[in-house]
């Protein structure tokens, strides 16, 4: 019997759509499923932001849902998964996957598009010596193009990070930054030449958003929407691509089935989900369930019952106050990151963050980590962050001790345990920045700094990665798991480390040149 | 079932039938005149008691008495009025039911409760129920109730009698509910049922209800000796003191406590809490939960909230939560802006604390998302500009500092004074 596709994807964020674009180009019959559900999705919120609040009486459904979806989730790591908007991205992902934590945060999307939903944006190229032993960086280079240019992302300025980047011939011009953060610019400028020496390095954030039209994506208007959603698509999501995919007969997608087990017969793989009787048949099977889903898939074929290492990159938060900002009205502005630094802590180890505007952002957030009276903190608050930024800095994956192990049949362990060193980088991290913002006439809050629960971060990977010698339980150089003809991960997954960069485009990068190898010689 | 209600019109029948009806049962009212069209109507007076009861009447429920100020009927009248009743009840097999008294007593002050008292032997006798209610109160501003609902209307005092006598209250709709089950229970039969809190309450304690709960209104006790009441009806003589309700109040004096619990359970009944039955609509946790969500609104906003605002908050509470208000304070209200007393670490880390604190979180993540709230968590309408800012924020470092001392000195007396664990005041 010869299966139905010639290939199926698993998954339909960032890494299942990147790796359908080569294939059905090269004319094969392509299956993408989704665990979606059907209910449409709450729509973002239209006209600028500060406006809204001014004056829409009915702002509390998109800022807090119907149903209460805010604060049903009081607790939620960060404000994202609190937005109404975004709730279906994040529902029931655990449960569903069987997924079970332990000191451990898990944030995953069943949703079509997956994460990229409800994503930062931020994007990066990782550097060749991060693939070196692979020989695999001239492909993935012309991926990290290709995707690029299909996804649009703007912060093109010959500023010190553009190196760290990698990605400005591929951007279109940056989008214009608020005061504050031209304000910390212009002082960087001025202290060029001292900075360094603390290792800091500063520029624009690159981020997948248009500052220009591209189809029917409209370039940002600054509406400063983009945690509670983009009416005018210029935020990159995956979701956007189906639609494009759909125009290529080969394509087929299919919402609504959690896959919980995958087969082999002969040659055929074959998906099934326990709450469906549909099963789909194919001769490649590409995972881009994202890294947790993917594993657990792998890890149940597999019966694999030995920890798997995990990486998750350490992060924290922290508040900059500009003193001479205090009394700056609030405007609308760009919600994601508008500049962003490197930090070398160690010859092996750099810092990765970016600084937002607070605008955009829920105050009670703010209000709610100030230790006084509710009714004053939210004065205080309200006075004084028109001249805050928040920040957001990552550490590389390696300096986490997380591990993935399946327990009995069904169930996924997620175990978070921090790397011995991490609790003294972050420490000097603090510090770093601390000293390089003081120079940029910024005060880093005292108690603001804040580190995030191992998984906070949601940056997961390399638990099955990518070797050129595959052992067991790793993959090859097309991701295909090792003794699993067929069987390819092209998920985060299959990165061999993670490093502190965004590691959303590389991900997509590598589906692509994975998806772009496995077009090219006629699937047999 | 059919009902057959004597005094269908009266503070009791009037809700009473008014159930029954609703329930789908057919009604019949027995009155000097017909007043409602839902029910069937049949002639009849305390005077004239004949009644033809109609065929495969379940119950009978006698609640017709003269309760006016200058007694029309002699206590015999009501008496031979009820063996009447009892007679032709007998005929048709049909259950009666006595609505008698707390007051009942072969010794009691007032012939009203020496009346009822004699009503009560010749009913258990016929192996009829009787039901004896504590002090009546909710649904419309009616007999003893309306008296002293308006006399907490119109005084800024209520008195606070020493020494306190102390009455079980039942609601009107409860006290239906329980004549209701009483006529479809077959197993009840022969017996006295005693209605009212378990836990008696000192009168003026109901009258502070009445004022808080009901009336919205804030008054003051002021002692009031019992003697002086006693002195009073002496200067003023029987019919005066009749004429002013007085008669009703001093009957009070004298009430023994019954016990409840029994009668209670074996109804299977729990009587709402005084101060969910003194609202209007009879159910209070609502008003509550928006009484506690004006406060800690108020206090995060500065001003008085939006009312949908306020309706979100008590939908989020019963969405979330468990629907019932935690904050029960008589101060909050007026003065929202004492919550900054116990909004501080040191209050909000016990367990009562911790539930005040999600509240609070909840109340200021609610209130930013309005129009209203983006204006005070924005700033969207401050001027603006360094100086102004800055004295903005020494000016609410300051008033942090001057409630963060207030609340240490006043730190004993707090719990007691802003919040109170919720516990119902009944049974």
């Amino acid at each position: 019997m010869t299966p139905e596709f010639d290939v199926i994807i698993v998954g339909s964020g960032p890494a299942g759509t990147s790796a359908a674009y080569p294939l059905v180009q090269a004319g094969l019959r392509v299956l993408m499923v989704d665990a979606a559900s059907t209910a449409a999705p709450l729509s973002p919120p239209q006209g600028d932001y500060l406006s809204n609040r001014a004056n829409d009486h009915q702002q509390w459904k998109w800022m807090i849902g119907d149903m209460f979806h805010a604060l049903n989730n009081m607790d939620a790591v960060s404000p994202k998964l609190k937005t109404p908007t975004h709730r279906q991205t994040f529902e029931n992902f655990n449960k569903a996957n069987g997924l079970e934590t332990e000191n451990f945060i898990s944030v995953g999307s069943l949703a079509t598009g997956g994460l990229s939903n409800a994503w930062g944006c931020g994007v990066a190229r990782f550097p060749a010596e991060d693939f070196a032993e692979l020989d695999i960086y001239v492909d993935l280079e012309k991926s990290y193009e290709i995707v690029s240019r299909r996804i649009g992302i703007s912060g093109n300025e010959p500023d010190d990070l553009s190196n760290y980047f990698g990605v400005d011939k591929w951007s279109q011009p940056s989008l214009p930054i608020d005061q504050l953060h031209q304000r910390l610019l212009t002082n960087y400028n001025k202290h060029r030449a001292s900075l360094p020496q603390l290792g800091f390095q500063m520029g624009r954030s690159r981020i997948a958003a248009l500052s220009q039209d591209m189809d029917e994506r409209k370039a940002c208007d600054l509406s400063g929407n983009c945690l509670w959603g983009c009416h005018n698509q210029a935020l990159y999501s995956s979701e956007q691509e189906i639609s494009k995919l759909k125009l290529y007969p080969g394509f087929s997608h299919v919402s609504g089935i959690l896959v919980d087990a995958i087969s082999k017969y002969a040659d055929t793989w074959t998906i099934s989900s326990s709450q469906s009787a549909r099963r789909f048949s194919a001769k490649r099977l590409l995972l881009a369930a994202g890294t947790l889903a993917s594993t657990k898939l792998t890890l149940k074929y597999l019966q694999h019952t030995a920890p798997v290492a995990l990486q998750a990159s350490p992060t924290a938060a922290f508040l900059l106050w500009l003193p001479r900002m205090l009394g700056a009205k609030r405007v609308p502005s760009l919600g994601l990151g508008q500049l962003s630094f490197a930090l070398k802590l160690a010859s092996n180890v750099t810092a990765f963050g970016s600084t937002f505007s607070t605008t955009g952002l829920p105050m009670s957030e703010f209000v709610s980590r100030v230790p006084l009276s509710k009714r004053y903190s939210v004065d205080i608050m309200a006075n004084l962050l028109s001249s805050c930024v928040v920040g957001n800095v990552f550490l590389p994956g390696h300096l986490s001790k997380h591990s993935v192990s399946m327990v009995g049949n069904e169930v996924l362990h997620i175990k978070g345990a921090e790397h011995p060193d991490t609790h003294m980088l972050m420490k000097q991290t603090e510090t770093l920045l601390r000293k390089a913002y003081w120079k940029m006439g910024a005060i880093l809050m005292p108690m603001s700094f804040t580190v995030g629960k191992p998984g906070a971060d949601i940056h997961y990977a390399a638990t099955l990665p990518m070797r050129s010698t595959p052992e067991p339980v790793t993959t090859n150089r097309l991701g295909e798991v090792s003794g699993l003809k067929g069987l390819h991960i092209v998920d985060g997954a299959c990165l061999p480390k993670l490093t502190e960069k965004s590691h959303t485009l590389t991900i997509m990068a590598n589906a692509d040149r994975i998806s772009r190898a496995l077009a090219t010689p006629p699937l047999e | 079932m059919k009902l057959l209600i004597t005094g269908a019109t009266g503070y009791i029948g009037e809700r009473l039938a008014r159930l029954a009806f609703r329930e789908g049962h057919t009604v019949y009212s027995a009155n000097r005149k017909q007043t409602d069209t839902h029910y069937c109507w049949l002639p009849f007076d305390l005077k004239k008691p004949t009644l033809e009861i109609p065929d495969e009447t379940r119950a009978l429920v006698h609640l017709a008495a003269d309760t006016t100020h200058n007694k029309n009927i002699s206590s015999e009248t009501e008496v031979q009025a009820a063996r009447e009743l009892i007679r032709n009840s007998a005929l048709t097999n049909t259950k009666l039911i006595f609505i008698s008294s707390q007051t009942a007593s072969p010794d009691a002050p007032t012939s009203y409760g020496q009346t009822k008292w004699r009503i009560e032997q010749d009913v258990i006798a016929a192996d009829g129920v009787v039901i004896r209610p504590g002090q009546v109160y909710g649904g419309y501003e009616r007999g003893l109730f309306g008296v002293l609902s308006s006399l907490v209307r119109r005084f800024p005092l209520i008195p606070a009698l020493i020494p306190t006598p102390l009455i079980q209250p039942i609601h009107v709709d409860d006290l239906a509910v329980a004549i209701l089950t009483v006529a479809a229970r077959e197993d009840i039969r022969g017996e006295i049922l005693c209605l009212g809190s378990v836990r008696p309450i000192s009168f003026s304690a109901f009258l502070e209800s009445i004022a808080t709960n009901r009336l919205n209104v804030l008054r003051i006790a002021a002692p009031l000796p019992v003697p002086l009441i006693t002195l009073a009806r002496a200067i003023l003589g029987k019919r005066r003191t009749a004429q002013l309700g007085l008669d009703r109040l001093l009957s009070l004096l004298t009430l023994k406590s019954m016990s409840t619990q029994t009668s209670l359970q074996r109804l299977g009944i729990t009587l709402r809490p005084l101060a969910y039955g003194m609202h209007r609509s009879g159910n209070g946790r609502r008003r509550h939960l928006l009484v506690e969500g004006n406060i800690l609104l108020s206090y995060l906003l500065k001003s008085p909230p939006d009312q949908s605002l306020l309706r979100r908050y008590a939908r989020a509470i019963e969405a979330l939560g468990n629907g019932q208000a935690i904050l029960d304070s008589k101060l909050l209200p007026l003065f929202p802006s004492l919550l900054a007393l116990i909004d501080n670490p040191s209050f909000l880390c016990n367990e009562q604390g911790k539930a005040l604190s999600w509240r609070l979180h909840l109340a200021m993540t609610l209130a930013e998302a309005s129009p209203q709230g983006a204006v005070v968590f924005l700033g969207l309408k401050r001027s603006g500009g360094f100086l102004r800012t800055f004295i903005a924020l020494g000016m609410s470092v300051l008033k942090e500092v001057c409630w963060r001392t207030l609340a240490l000195l006043t730190k004993p007396l707090l719990s007691n004074m802003l919040i109170k664990r919720k516990s119902p005041r009944d049974a």
